[in-house]
């Protein structure tokens, strides 16, 4: 395994360190299962449903140039304007382009990973712009600094007396510690951003090939009032989030509420095609679609293009027991839990992200659960194949194995090791760490413990007993 | 980059061994299809599930006191909604602006039982604020326009050509990244009264 690199190591070892948020992870688990699996019980067979999602995206990713072709016509035909973006700097000077363009000074923010993939806050906010973000989880997150700790909960990691002290020193005062006053003052904070922005920028869950529209999903409103308020619209999307049609799209928006959030369906969902026709009572008066690439392309005809047909509910992270143990700051990347593992790596680069496939037990719980189906284990272990090509085995890991080999083909041998092995066992037990050269090992876990007798010799015993006509059992 | 360009790159990276580009179908998927009565119901207890309440009207013009009642015990002074909706009974309190309103009134295209909530098709002057910028909204929505579920709701609206937003509303704005402790009305409206027009 490559060795991680120090910021991973520190993270993950705060992150242990720290009782009280390994039990808040671990309490969030278990109620987020529980809606989870409520919700897809609701469906009588989710194994189906997770069938026929896999099925619209494998479909729409295999023939994703001819779909974003027509999806490029529809928005355009429907007034919109559809820029191609082949990386992050291409889309960050285009949408800062608009932005100037209409001399604004304010943006409104609905949640969209792919903005912050491509740094889009600090490009406009190095033009002056003032970046808000209205999601609840990012606006908290967005007043501490930090990455988002979870896809669909940004700020799941803060506690209360944190929130209280960063809403609290936005407002200049000090705010009662309740959640529903900390929420007002939200409310009203944003709700002055909204109504002055001149531009709302949103992403894209998903988008419509047949008709050009862009579905959003939200349950606080801000993806309603970031699209409906300003006057001109931005929407960011990965060029892989397309649907072929809106029957397509009723699997896909039933899974990624369903297993993503435990809900039937979100609160809003916006489904947005062009901006305001003649003679509508509001909307924008401009659509501006980014599809962005940013090394999504380079996964195309490869073992790895199933990992765009992810949807972004978050649930593998729901499930998976070291997103529980490390939390989301150490995979450092937008995305989090095992999509985070395998997508943050192929976008970009192994270089600082080599550690990342291995950061898996590969139990598959992640897999299990995926409403698209990705092969998210399959896929962890291609990266770590290309990280052991990259580098080439290690010499000692080469001899270990190659020694086990030999052992392995060699009965008598591997007899004589096994019960060479169990006599030291209670020494090596003693001192195991203390020896700096199993440390890589010990530093985290245990030998694996070698029994007294081993299960070929106790079979040996049984079947002469048993030869003998009976005899005493046990070993 | 062009589009061209872009779409080229993908076509060449995809080209080698990809299935033919045969029209998707899609599985038939169990799902819930309640009828007649129970469709009703089951529309009605899950929209109290995510917040909203249900009022059943045997008439329009009975909907409209119902709610004329409601917005003075609420003490609401400023009710916004376009003017198809306009009634004499809201008439002092109407404005043309949702910002100014303390509750929005809208009228819904589609009901969804398996979800407990309602479709907006916005155009002309059905507006998407009234549903989204006051604090309280009520909405109305003729029972003959349920249906089962999702899947029955987009098969109709992809009957014609979307308008400019086609809105999916389902209870009330919430939110629980406060501490993972739940809240109402963060930006939508936190409460949603519902009538269903039984003659509609």
């Amino acid at each position: 395994m490559t060795s991680a690199p120090d910021g991973f190591e520190t993270i993950v070892a705060a992150t242990i360190a720290d009782k009280e948020l390994q039990r808040w992870l671990s309490d969030y688990q278990v109620v987020a299962k529980d809606w989870h699996d409520a919700a897809l019980a609701e469906l009588g067979d989710p194994s189906a449903w997770r069938q026929a999602v896999a099925q619209i995206r494998r479909h729409t990713v295999a023939h994703l140039d001819s779909y974003l072709d027509r999806f490029t016509a529809n928005v355009e035909a429907a007034g919109g304007n559809v820029f191609f973006a082949a990386t992050a700097l291409e889309a960050c000077e285009h949408i800062a382009e608009i932005v100037s363009s209409k001399g604004a000074r304010r943006v409104v923010k609905a949640k969209s990973m792919v903005t912050s993939e491509i740094g889009l806050n600090e490009a406009l906010e190095g033009l002056g712009v003032e970046v808000a973000e209205t999601d609840l989880g990012e606006f908290i997150i967005q007043l501490s600094g930090e990455q988002p700790y979870h896809i669909t909960g940004p700020a799941l990691h803060k506690r209360l007396p944190e929130i209280r002290a960063l809403f609290s020193e936005a407002a200049g005062e000090q705010l009662p510690a309740d959640v529903d006053s900390l929420a007002a003052f939200a409310r009203r904070a944003l709700r002055e951003k909204f109504l002055t922005a001149d531009v709302g920028i949103s992403g894209a869950n998903i988008g419509i090939a047949s008709t050009g529209t862009v579905v959003l999903v939200t349950n606080e409103g801000n993806g309603r009032m970031s699209t409906t308020l300003p006057r001109t619209h931005i929407v960011v999307m990965g060029m892989e989030r397309l649907v072929p049609d809106w029957a397509s799209l009723g699997p896909v928006l039933t899974m990624l509420t369903r297993a993503g959030t435990g809900e039937r369906a979100t609160t809003y969902v916006s489904a947005i095609t062009g901006p305001r026709r003649d003679g509508d009572a509001d909307g924008p008066d401009e659509l501006h679609v980014v599809i962005v690439d940013n090394g999504r392309s380079r996964l195309l005809g490869t073992k790895y293009q199933d990992a765009l047909t992810c949807i972004r509910c978050g649930c593998c992270a729901d499930f998976c027991p070291v997103y529980r143990t490390m939390g989301g700051h150490a995979y450092e990347s937008v995305y989090t839990g095992p999509i985070g593992a395998v997508v943050t790596p192929l976008l970009q680069g192994l270089d600082g992200h080599e550690h990342l496939p291995f950061a898996s037990t590969l139990c598959g719980a992640c897999e299990a659960e995926c409403p698209a189906r990705v092969p998210l284990t399959d896929l962890l272990l291609e990266l770590r194949a290309d990280v052991v090509e990259r580098h080439g085995s290690r010499t000692t890991q080469a001899v270990a194995f190659r020694g086990f080999a030999a052992l392995g083909e060699r009965p008598r041998l591997w007899r004589m090791a096994l019960a060479a092995a169990a006599t030291a066992w209670p020494v090596l037990a003693r001192l195991q760490h203390r020896l700096e050269i199993l440390a890589p090992w010990t530093r985290s876990r245990e030998l694996p413990t070698v029994a007294r007798r081993s299960f070929g010799r106790i079979w040996a015993a049984r079947r002469r007993e048993h030869a003998e006509g009976g005899g005493a059992r046990g070993a | 980059m062009e589009r061209d360009a872009f779409l080229s790159r993908l076509s060449t990276r995809l080209a080698p061994g990809r299935p033919p580009a045969t029209a998707l179908t899609i599985p038939t998927l169990p799902m819930l299809d309640p009828e007649g009565g129970s469709l009703i119901d089951v529309f009605v207890s899950r929209a109290a599930e995510v917040g909203a309440t249900v009022h059943r009207a045997a008439t329009r013009a009975a909907a409209q006191r119902d709610l004329a009642g409601l917005l003075e015990e609420e003490g609401h002074c400023r009710i916004a909604c376009p003017p198809a909706l306009r009634f004499p009974a809201a008439e002092r309190m109407w404005t043309p602006d949702p910002r100014d309103a303390s509750f929005g009134l809208s009228e819904a295209d589609w009901g969804i039982a398996e979800t407990g909530g309602v479709v907006f098709r916005h155009h002309g002057a059905m507006g998407r604020q009234y549903s989204l910028v006051p604090p309280t909204v009520g909405i109305l929505l003729a029972a003959s326009r349920l249906v089962p579920n999702l899947a029955a709701a987009l098969r109709l609206i992809e009957e014609d050509p979307p308008p400019a937003c086609v809105t999916f509303m389902t209870g009330v704005s919430h939110s629980s990244d406060i501490a993972g402790s739940p809240c109402t009305g963060v930006h939508g409206p936190g409460s949603v009264d519902v009538w269903l027009l039984d003659d509609e």
